[in-house]
């Protein structure tokens, strides 16, 4: 039993300190201006910004804004945001390619329609 | 602060501000037809302070901007709170959307499917479909597989029966409600478990110790309330299929229709047939009885869209069992069965003032009877219950919504007749009861439930039932909440210990034969709890820790003593009788989409039988748990739970000659359990599973099981699985979505 208890100590203490390393190595926060108007949108914007060294991914419907932290040491804005519109959202910086952008369902395509 | 906007569903929004102007807008909700009314007396405020203000009459607020903060909050009796930060120079106009609209709430957040509340004065657990089908087998006494706050165990190794245990304590002393109305009770407290079929369950409610006092003054060790698919769910039907390989087969479908956009009406149909006679562990005796049973449900929603709602359903149940030993293997069986006829009416209304939306009222009734005949070898049972129960509740607030209360009226009436072989016991019950509760909340940082219940029963008199729930928010993230109170019931001495029916021993009910009934006295307890929610983010993922702490104290009791190998004796309690239970539970996004549940329990649950104070049998000291659930983005679900229990203590057998004879420990056991699911578009799914992945079993469950009809046969000394590994699978259909 006791022997259980240490584990189960060991364990959370393990999973706090590799946050703690984690982030002590350069982690950065950023935001993405990311066109979209549903919650399927926020879904696939979500797994598309999903990657290697991506920590946090979050899209917020009503503003546009995707809040991301990421390892800059595994990854960049750059290659997040390409993602991204491989995907076919558009962003503050850059328009999805017309080919990305036909791949979207219809209830994503934020050309067309209003924000639902 | 950023966990608090991920986690609070962000709607239709348009924000405003400028630093040094006033704060103002209207605050708004939309009605089902698409119209925007202001909402008066909402509360406004700016998030981690005690700057805030209420909208007027018409829905409009003014208020002073914060150096500190952006972010204000709106919230409202009945609307889903929500937090907006404020940026641009714009008027703000709020939309709130009123909480019950299940299928308009979007989902910004991967939703978790256990949910510790984080804003209830009572820690509630919210658990949702998606961990009810995370175990899919098969009714309510087995949907807390993977829930560390409730044990299920085997009552006999004959019936194939399971009952709850929170706190370390028996379900009968948790109130169990179906949608606010008190369901599993009476002679059902066991059985009627299994009457809730899974799959008909939108979702569970669950909070430990003292509850509400507006459903009455039955539960002492906690509430568990169950919610049902309603009439007008997301999608027109709804078919599940399960079968295991011991036969049991099991068939739900559910239907919803909407004649017009004021009368909806829904069925839940459940079939359940075990055809197969198996017998895996080594003993004479059927695992578990062959038979059938049907479980149909219809209902009536009505609303005038004018803040009027009513509600009318019925239910019939219908169960035929039998086991015990194989007529086809021996020649003078020892045989067992019920057959259990249940039907329920009820009705509810609800009436919202639109001019004053902080005001409502409701009604809510039910009638039920319940027959149960039973024999088990040349024994047996027969018992009827008819009970009523209507309760009223006015609901209001004091000048503004910080100040909340209800008050209420209700009468439970219950009758019952049961008879064990010559034995009649016969009582009539009517509870006549009124109620006051009033909730304070002052912003996010601290709030109050104090209710007290005054009840009269027929035969014990008069009785109080106070109860008060407290919670502070230490920081953002930590909220420390306290409860307590008091809880009474009248035991049924018989259905409730079921499972001792399946041997040999004599029943001896040691009540006053002036008092009717079995002549004991009401049950009666305090609880008192503490617990601790801490909400973590490690390393950018959700986690919370939480620690609760839970003593219940009893005031009288209707002891069962199973110390005697050859009797049952039952007596009011002479002596303490309580039970103590820490738990500590951690619950973490491990890795992305790996969700790992840990718990660990400590439970000292002790009773005096018969002047010696003793560790209640079967109990385990210790426990530990952990769930690990994995989601990819394609569809499939891994489950898998593994636990942990410690030695329990066996009632004495010295008396039993050595051949019958136990030891007084059981030895401790790891039970795991695993689902694989596999789903389509959230429409179809389909899961194999495995129950009891490592074979555990109880060896020699039935004491004496050549002899049933001698002296020493007992097969209620249960203290572990009775079946071995068993593999199910099954599928989920839904369709006609609106």
């Amino acid at each position: 039993m006791k022997s259980f208890i240490i584990s189960i100590i060991t364990l959370l203490v393990a999973l706090v300190s590799t946050g703690e390393v984690q982030a002590q190595k350069k982690v950065i926060e950023d935001t993405l201006h990311v066109k979209g108007v549903c919650g399927m949108c926020k879904e696939r914007i979500e797994e598309a910004a999903y990657g290697k060294g991506v920590k946090y991914v979050s899209w917020d419907k009503a503003t546009d804004k995707l809040a991301i932290a990421y390892r800059s040491d595994k990854t960049s804005m750059e290659e997040v945001e390409e993602r991204i519109l491989q995907a076919g959202h558009s962003t503050e910086n850059k328009d999805a390619k017309p080919e990305d952008y036909e791949k979207l369902p219809m209830c994503c395509r934020y050309q067309v329609k209003e924000k639902h | 602060m950023k966990r608090m906007l991920v986690f609070l569903p962000l709607l239709m929004l348009v924000a405003s501000v400028t630093a040094q102007e006033k704060v103002s807008g209207v605050v708004i909700e939309e009605t089902k037809e698409g119209r925007f009314n202001p909402i008066p007396f909402a509360n406004v405020y700016w998030l981690g302070t005690q700057l805030g203000t209420t909208t007027d009459t018409t829905g409009y607020f003014e208020i002073d901007p914060h150096p500190d903060t952006e972010k204000l909050v709106f919230s409202y009796v009945g609307y889903r709170t929500d937090t907006v930060k404020i940026k641009r120079p714009d008027q703000l106009t709020m939309v709130l959307k009123r909480e019950q609209v299940l299928d308009a709430v979007e989902v910004t957040y991967r939703e978790k499917s256990t949910e510790i509340s984080y804003m209830d004065p009572i820690k509630t657990e919210n658990i949702g479909e998606e961990e009810l089908y995370k175990a899919a087998c098969c009714n309510l006494s087995e949907s807390f597989e993977t829930n560390p706050s409730v044990d299920v165990a085997f009552t006999d190794a004959v019936t194939g029966t399971k009952q709850i245990y929170m706190l370390g304590l028996d379900g009968k002393y948790t109130q169990i409600t179906r949608e606010a109305i008190p369901d599993v009770r009476g002679l059902a407290s066991i059985q009627g478990l299994t009457y809730t079929p899974g799959v008909w369950i939108e979702g569970i409610q669950l909070n430990k110790g003292a509850g509400s006092v507006a459903t009455g003054f039955e539960s002492i060790t906690g509430q568990i309330n169950v919610e049902m698919h309603k009439p007008e769910m997301a999608d027109r039907w709804f078919l599940n299929g399960y079968a295991n390989q011991g036969g049991r087969t099991e068939l739900n479908l559910l239907t919803s229709h909407k004649l017009s956009d004021k009368v909806s009406t829904g069925f839940l149909l459940h079939g359940n047939l075990r055809p197969l006679e198996v017998n895996g562990n080594g003993d004479s005796f059927l695992d578990f009885p062959t038979g059938h049973s049907v479980n149909l449900l219809n209902r009536w929603k009505f609303s005038n869209n004018k803040g009027w709602m009513g509600q009318v359903g019925m239910r019939v149940i219908q169960e035929e069992r039998q086991g015990g030993q194989s007529e086809n293997e021996i020649s003078n069986p020892y045989r067992l069965g019920w057959q259990t006829n249940r039907y329920e009416a009820w009705a509810k209304s609800g009436y919202v003032f639109p001019e004053a939306k902080y005001n409502s009222v409701g009604f809510r009734g039910k009638a039920v009877q319940h027959l149960q005949r039973s024999y088990f070898g040349d024994q047996s049972y027969v018992g009827l219950q008819e009970s009523g129960y209507v309760n009223g509740i006015f609901q209001s607030i004091i000048g503004t919504s910080t100040h909340k209360y209800r008050t209420g009226l209700s009468l439970q009436y219950d009758r019952f007749d049961e008879q064990l072989d010559s034995l009649q016991f016969q009582r009539q019950e009517i509870v006549p009861g009124a109620f006051v509760e009033y909730t304070f909340t002052y912003f996010t940082k601290f709030s109050l439930v104090a209710g007290l219940r005054a009840d009269h029963h027929n035969y014990y008199g008069l009785f109080f039932t106070p109860r008060l729930h407290l919670r502070y928010e230490i920081v953002e993230g930590s909220v420390l909440r306290a409860s307590g109170g008091r809880g009474q019931r009248t035991a049924n001495v018989i259905a409730e210990n079921f499972g001792l029916l399946a041997s040999s021993r004599s029943w001896d009910i040691q009540g006053d034969p002036n008092v009717p009934g079995f002549g004991l006295q009401p049950e009666i307890a305090w609880n008192a709890g503490l617990n601790f929610t801490q909400n973590l983010r490690i390393n950018y993922r959700p986690g919370t820790f939480a620690v609760d702490f839970y003593h219940t104290e009893f005031e009288q009791q209707s002891v069962v003593d199973m110390e005697d190998p050859r009797e049952v004796a039952i007596y009011d309690l002479d002596g303490r009788s309580y039970a103590t239970s820490l738990q500590v539970q951690f619950d973490y996004e491990l890795i992305r989409r790996l969700d790992v549940r840990l718990a660990y329990r400590w439970f000292d649950v002790m009773t005096t039988y018969d002047g010696l104070l003793l560790r209640k049998p079967y109990v385990a000291k210790h426990r530990a748990f952990a769930n690990l659930a994995y989601e990819t983005t394609s569809g499939w679900k891994f489950d898998y739970t593994i636990q942990w229990q410690g030695p329990k203590r066996i009632p004495s057998t010295a008396a039993n000659p050595a051949t019958f004879q136990r030891g007084t420990q059981s030895p401790d056991l790891v039970l795991m359990n695993t689902q694989i699911t596999k789903s389509w578009k959230d429409k179809y799914a389909v899961y194999v599973g495995v129950e009891n992945i490592t074979n555990v079993q109880q060896p020699n469950p039935v004491i004496a099981d050549g002899e049933p009809f001698g002296p020493f046969f007992d097969a209620s000394m249960i203290w572990g699985p009775i079946f071995g590994r068993m593999a199910y699978f099954g599928f989920r259909l839904k369709g006609g979505a609106r």
